[in-house]
């Protein structure tokens, strides 16, 4: 079942000043990409691609220029006060860099907590069951949570913010860059992490990347955006033929050292 | 190993310890404005005379037991009207910067973060005001409204105002663009809840530390349109009026017009390096930079 | 052939009231023409190290020990930073001023002569892939990452050193960036005989580049060796946690 398309999307950006004569900045052209309940799309690119500028479209953050984004088969721009509030409810996100993702004068508890205080409608104990419930899941021990993000690394950090995107319980999480952030061994014990609670909850995935192997590692099918549009969409049992998506898989770094030095 | 070899021991670098050297001119600091504290809640019980007591027998005395800081032109005691005169000048100057910031914050903030249009439009109206330099404009309103301290604050908040909303909105929109306000976003929050919860608080932490370093700022501009002749009259005492009139008098007695430029001088540095120790500890990201 | 010699670094720091090690007595060579890659996982050392030997440590944290010398056949002195080693950093960004151009930042660090400067400035831009002359005069906002990257190699190599510190130079940027920039380095060294010490989590990164390879874990170097040696028969548990990472990444070397 389809849980979110985007029909034809178009993003561009103009600057507000008055007197600018220059074009709008075309960022996102004719995009058509469909996600199904519980599977994990890839979304490969590099950077300037335009990945971001979908993810932020995709949760709502932004309008497209043109085109249509559903949820459920409803779209998006749609949606107003009761509606909107239970799109945000199903869509959540985990962003690149977690030390900029969480409010620096807030505690850790205060940071999951906030999907909790405005998207159901648990009274504080069961908010803070929650959330204790949410940390475990993540490995995090409950007694941290009333620590800074100042006092945790940016490993702990960005599992902190999964843990806050899983708080309500949705069923379509955007992983921008997600583990980018992250050294190697990090980066796969999270993805190994997200894989583990998708089997348990259910959860659909966009991971948003522009690392091949990783998308091999995770991901059930791949979406290659190419200078704005999608020049290629394959399950990954398949093999990637346009140009774009091959000068990424060229560029993946070697698994042994070669003698040719 | 050659004993000749000029290797280097890497040099020591210096830990944490470093903030010890500084100790003593908080304290300094906080002590000159304990004084200034007493000095407002009780001057009528701490001057020994009544600041406007004049006395033409005794005038220009140098300090002595009696009077022991001396007395000014009139013969009135000019410790007694030190002490009023710090009610006045921080009554006026804690006015300014109170309606400074609740201006600069309201204007700036809201308009960095709702943006478009409406920042682009505030911006220009900042624009006009900032070309206004104080004293013109407080000139300017003393000649239309006349003098008087009220005047003279509201010369002062309208040439400042701009400064601080523009240093608001920039804060608020650096604040804006981070993850977090996103994060909030799609957390559900509302964009009015996102202002007051997440972007607010910072930007009033760095900004109160800006107050506390301008004070000293606003205090020579109410000192110095009093100097002029643009604020207080004499014989209200004041500081800006008390260095106005002690002008005349360098020669025959220097120590007249010491005073209260010490005063002016001393409660200036003091709220500057509280202002210091303020940027210091409160913005957490800052002080999580250090280690 | 220099060599560059770092023994006995220790640094340390105050936490929470109490003197914790960060880096215990590591000792590594650096020769020309050879790439040396330091690994580890986060907070084990790596970067500090390249700020400590360089004689740069960050706020708050002090060096308690370490001798670095630099051996050219017979002589033994003190390597001068920006003349016998040049740095290249992780966050190019951050690294620039945002008011000055490329050229600026060039002219501020050149030691040569004055009326080669703008020669030299060229050859080298070109060498490493900047559109020259249009690139030297933007500012850093102008500019992409990758781009930055490059032009901090150019300034590396107008400098003259021998010897490179490279702190994760292609950490944040993305996979066509990163595999250009690294193809760059490898080029240099050999054309120039550098030695490069080259900071990285990533052993794909070490795969690619390097020739000998140090293993770091909490502040000590727990194993080193040829980097043919470390891939296929990784000694050490950090070492073969870090190999065991990366290979699961390609499912085509589960089996080996």
């Amino acid at each position: 079942m389809t849980l979110l398309s985007c029909e034809h999307v178009e993003r561009s950006y103009r600057s507000d000043r008055f007197f600018d004569s220059r074009p709008p900045k075309r960022v996102l052209s004719g995009v058509d990409l469909t996600i199904d309940e519980g599977e994990c799309l890839a979304l490969l690119g590099e950077s300037g691609s335009g990945k971001s500028t979908l993810g932020r479209l995709i949760l709502g953050l932004e309008r497209p220029n043109a085109g249509t984004i559903r949820f459920r088969g409803k779209p998006v721009a749609s949606f107003a006060g009761p509606e909107r509030k239970s799109f945000r409810r199903a869509v959540q996100a985990v962003f690149q860099d977690s030390i900029g993702a969480v409010d620096p004068r807030f505690s850790i508890a205060r940071i999951v907590e906030e999907p909790l205080r405005h998207l159901t409608e648990l009274d504080e104990t069961a908010r803070r069951q929650r959330i204790v419930e949410l940390l475990k899941m993540v490995s995090i021990d409950p007694d941290e949570m009333t620590k800074l993000p100042g006092q945790m690394s940016g490993g702990q950090l960005q599992r902190v913010c999964i843990a806050r995107a899983l708080a309500s319980n949705p069923d379509l999480i955007v992983l921008d860059e997600a583990v980018s952030n992250l050294d190697l061994t990090l980066q796969i014990q999270t993805l190994d992490l997200l894989t583990e609670l998708r089997l348990r909850l259910g959860t659909a995935f966009l991971f948003i990347t522009h690392d091949v192997r990783l998308v091999r590692h995770f991901a059930d099918r791949v979406a290659v955006l190419h200078k704005g549009s999608i020049v290629e969409e394959t399950a990954l049992t398949g093999r990637l033929c346009h140009p774009a998506s091959l000068a990424l898989a060229q560029a993946v770094l070697p698994a042994m050292p070669s003698k040719a030095q | 190993m050659n004993d000749n070899c000029n290797e280097a021991i890497l040099p020591l670098e210096t830990t944490v310890h470093a903030a010890g050297k500084r100790n003593w001119t908080m304290t300094l600091a906080l002590s000159i404005l304990a004084v200034l504290a007493l000095a407002i809640i009780a001057a009528p019980v701490l001057a020994p005379f009544d600041p406007d007591a004049v006395d033409i027998a005794s005038r220009l005395l140098p300090p002595s037991q009696n009077h022991l800081l001396g007395t000014d032109h009139l013969g009135r005691d000019v410790l007694s009207r030190l002490i009023h005169g710090a009610r006045v000048s921080l009554g006026a100057v804690a006015l300014i910067s109170l309606l400074v910031l609740v201006l600069g914050v309201a204007i700036g903030g809201l308009s960095g973060f709702i943006g478009g249009k409406v920042d682009q439009i505030t911006m220009r109206i900042c624009d006009v005001f900032l070309t206004f330099p104080t004293f013109v404009l407080a000139m300017f309103m003393v000649g239309v409204l006349g003098t008087g301290m009220t005047n003279v604050v509201i010369a002062i908040v309208l040439s400042h105002w701009a400064w601080y909303a523009r240093i608001v909105r920039s804060l608020t929109l650096s604040m804006a663009s981070r993850d977090f306000v996103l994060a909030a976003r799609v957390a559900g929050a509302g964009e009015f809840r996102i202002f007051g919860e997440h972007v607010l608080p910072g930007v009033i932490a760095q900004i109160l530390v800006l107050t506390t370093l301008d004070i000293g700022h606003m205090m020579l501009h109410v000192s110095g349109l009093s100097f002029l002749g643009l604020g207080i009259s004499p014989p209200t005492a004041e500081w800006g009026v008390m260095i106005n009139d002690a002008r005349e008098f360098v020669w025959t007695q220097p120590t007249l017009i010491a005073w209260p430029g010490l005063a002016i001088f001393l409660t200036v540095m003091a709220f500057n390096r509280v202002g210091d120790a303020l940027r210091d500890r409160l913005d957490p990201v800052l002080a999580a930079e250090v280690c | 052939m220099a060599e560059l010699h770092i023994d006995g670094l220790r640094l340390e720091t105050l936490r929470a009231g109490r003197i914790t090690p960060l880096v215990s007595g590591i000792d590594l060579r650096l020769r020309q023409g050879c790439v040396t890659a330091l690994v580890g996982s986060s907070g084990s050392g790596k970067s500090l190290s390249c700020l400590a030997l360089q004689g740069l440590t960050p706020p708050g944290v002090r060096c308690t020990a370490g001798r670095v010398a630099l051996i050219d056949g017979d002589t033994r002195r003190v390597p001068a930073r920006g003349q016998d080693i040049a740095t290249v950093m992780q966050n190019p960004r951050s690294a620039f001023n945002p008011v000055m151009t490329m050229r600026a930042h060039a002219q501020e660090t050149y030691r040569g002569s004055h009326s080669h400067f703008e020669d030299e400035l060229r050859r080298f831009a070109t060498e490493v892939g900047l559109d020259v002359p249009r690139d030297l005069d933007l500012y850093p906002f102008q500019m992409s990452g990758g781009m930055l990257q490059r032009m901090m190699i150019a300034l590396a190599l107008m400098s003259g050193a021998r010897f490179l510190i490279a702190d994760e130079p292609t950490t944040d940027l993305d996979l066509i960036v990163q595999a250009r920039i690294l193809d760059l380095l490898v080029e240099e060294v050999r054309l120039r005989s550098l030695g490069v010490l080259f900071v990285t989590h990533d052993m794909g990164v070490v795969a690619r580049v390097a020739d000998e390879v140090a293993v770091m874990e909490h502040g000590h170097i727990v194993e080193r060796g040829t980097v043919e040696r470390i891939f296929h028969a990784p000694a050490h548990p950090a070492t073969q946690a870090l190999i065991n990472a990366h290979l699961s990444l390609y499912p085509e070397h589960i089996l080996t």
